[in-house]
């Protein structure tokens, strides 16, 4: 029964993905699947536009990756090791942005910040809200385990300063969740719309924007072939956010 | 040597003079407004294992963490090989701690895990690498080196621990229940192992562990901890033979222990209701004040005989263990146990009588 609903739910996935693809490679889809044939030259007018948005859209989410470990990991941290009302009260508040609808979120930025929106880093800024929750879902977990805090003790009692112990302990230990936090964070960027269409300038748009732009003003083999160039530059995220949960219960028993 | 109470605190300031090996001096450890520890003083001379032995929740490992440095200190002072090393930071404290779950670090090799100490305090190469090797070789773990923590058992695990404890050549030991986590059917075993390779060190050893035996067999002297307080520190055999009080001869070694007057040859317990001829009683002496009665499983037997001398007793509870029927009975207010013949037809109540030599009657000097 498992097996079962799992295959099925892999088939809601997988069918809307080739349905793109077969539209991506037809010469008319409007005369169905493969319609006057099978073509790659939407591909190729699909790229060149698409290029520096993909480029920027990669900028964005490396940079909302560094931010959030540059801001997440200490604040993980400080969750992990100092338990009090106020890291709940901080665990809780780190979670609104989920529940606030992108658009209200968008204009209180917009509304607060304008003078970050030209620049992009209310974008940035933006999206490190919006995938902050899941930096702390996978890191305080990973920072809160005993058999590490014991490891860390031993470790100092053996010499180690706070810096060798972090470097050598630590980090080692939460290395499967800062890949996870790290891999989700990055794929949320890179997809994320709501932000982006609200917060960023049209004149730069990220790659979601110039999507939903060619769903709505191109030819439907054009934007499914890049919708397809999209998928392929998420696609290995998404296999490393897989490989990473697959290692994460590979600890010493 | 018996030490009932803490030791009154000595001075704990850097040019005071201390003693080689490990000194707790009226130590007190605070957990907000909960004291975990309250004034324990103990010692540890170099090359010997003491036990710290109590109930859960009795502050032996939270004294075991603070002698490390992983937890403040209230009150009192920790000494170490002459130094003050209360507010030192762990890793200068020169203390090679074995936690319960032994710690090793899952991602480095065996050779890594005993080498990690010695690169963290800037070890040459070639020192660390021969002193990996004497530490392999002490724990015979030579042929694991390149092994890792997941392809070890437990007890190898407890050996990689230890071994990579003893290569910083630390001045003190620490070992928090170090076989709580193995098989019973291995403890044995490696009970006897771990005091080989204790035996072959010369730092002070200190043993945390809420068993018995293990403290009994590991320790050169013991101290047992209640609520956070001392309760009695002395060697095994001292505690064995003249335990401070009711809970000391209970909890390690399964005692009763009553109060007890001697009148007209005879030992008068539990109120007056039960008079032994002393003849019939080992006397020793004791170094804690009143008259008491030491009883043990076999200190007592069912009799027949209904004479003074016996003690009627109402059968609580009895359990088979193999070689016998243990039975707990109430006499009075007081448990005491019984061990009887498995075949034995047994009441509700029974009269005991005193096996000739079997019970002690703690007497003090005169």
């Amino acid at each position: 029964m498992t097996r079962l609903i799992t295959r099925l739910t892999c088939a809601f996935v997988v069918i809307p993905l080739l349905a793109t693809l077969v539209a991506a490679t037809s010469v008319d889809f409007s005369q169905g699947p493969w319609g006057g044939g099978l073509t790659l030259d939407w591909f190729a007018h699909a790229w060149p536009p698409l290029a520096p948005v993909i480029g920027r859209s990669l900028a964005v989410a490396a940079l909302v990756v560094v931010l959030n470990l540059a801001v997440g990991g200490p604040l993980a941290w400080w969750v992990a090791r100092h338990p009090s009302v106020l890291t709940r009260l901080t665990g809780y508040l780190v979670n609104v942005p989920l529940a606030v609808p992108g658009i209200a979120l968008s204009v209180a930025l917009v509304g607060t910040y304008p003078m970050l929106r030209p620049s992009g880093l209310l974008l940035v800024l933006g999206h490190l809200v919006f995938t902050l929750p899941f930096t702390l879902a996978a890191l305080v977990p990973a920072l809160a385990d005993d058999e590490l805090r014991t490891n860390e003790s031993v470790a100092r009692s053996l010499g180690a300063g706070a810096v060798r112990v972090l470097r050598t302990i630590t980090v080692p230990a939460c290395l499967v969740a800062v890949t996870q936090a790290v891999t989700m964070v990055f794929a949320l960027s890179f997809g994320e719309f709501n932000v982006s269409f609200f917060v960023n300038p049209p004149a730069t748009p990220t790659a979601p924007f110039a999507l939903f732009d060619s769903y709505s003003t191109q030819r439907l083999e054009l934007a499914s072939a890049q919708s397809m160039i999209f998928v392929a530059f998420v696609a290995p995220v998404l296999t490393a956010i897989v490989l990473a949960r697959r290692r994460a219960p590979g600890r010493t028993p | 040597m018996s030490t009932p109470a803490a030791v009154p605190t000595t001075d704990p300031t850097p040019t005071a003079v201390r003693p080689a090996g490990l000194t707790v001096d009226d130590l007190t450890v605070r957990y907000g407004s909960t004291t975990a520890v309250e004034h324990v003083s103990l010692d540890v001379a170099p090359a010997e294992t003491v036990a710290v032995i109590g109930p859960s929740g009795c502050g032996k490992s939270t004294t075991l963490r603070a002698v490390a440095g992983l937890v403040p200190v209230a009150e009192g002072a920790v000494g170490l090989a002459g130094r003050d090393i209360t507010g030192l930071s762990p890793a200068r404290r020169d203390i090679g701690l074995v936690p319960q779950n032994y710690a090793v670090f899952p991602h480095m090799s065996v050779a890594a895990n005993i080498g990690y100490g010695l690169r963290a305090r800037g070890t040459a190469t070639p020192r660390r690498e021969e002193r990996v090797r004497e530490m392999l070789e002490l724990t015979h773990l030579s042929d694991l080196a390149e092994r890792r923590p997941d392809q070890l058992s437990g007890g190898q695990r407890q050996r990689v621990a230890l071994a990579r404890a003893l290569a910083i050549q630390p001045d003190a030991l620490l070992l928090d229940e170090p076989l709580a986590a193995l098989d019973p059917q291995l403890r044995g075993g490696l009970r006897r192992e771990l005091a080989a390779m204790l035996a072959a060190t010369e730092c002070a050893t200190l043993i945390v562990t809420h068993d018995q035996r293990e403290a009994l067999s590991l320790g050169s002297r013991i101290a047992l901890l209640r609520d956070g307080r001392l309760v009695q520190f002395d060697t095994p055999q001292r505690l064995w033979d003249d335990p401070v009080d009711a809970f000391v001869a209970d909890f390690l070694a399964g005692a009763v222990l009553l109060d007890a007057e001697v009148a007209d040859g005879h030992a008068v317990t539990l109120d007056g209701r039960w008079r032994i001829p002393v003849g019939d009683l080992a006397v020793r002496p004791t170094g804690h004040g009143a008259v008491r009665l030491l009883l043990r499983h076999d200190s007592l037997t069912v009799t027949d005989d209904a004479d003074a001398a016996a003690l009627l007793a109402e059968v609580t509870h009895s359990e088979f263990t193999g070689d016998g029927v243990h039975l707990t009975v109430r006499a009075g207010e007081r448990l005491l146990g019984v061990r009887v013949p498995p075949d034995a037809r047994i009441g509700r109540s029974v009269s005991l009588a005193v096996a000739p030599g079997r019970a002690t009657l703690l007497s003090p000097r005169a």
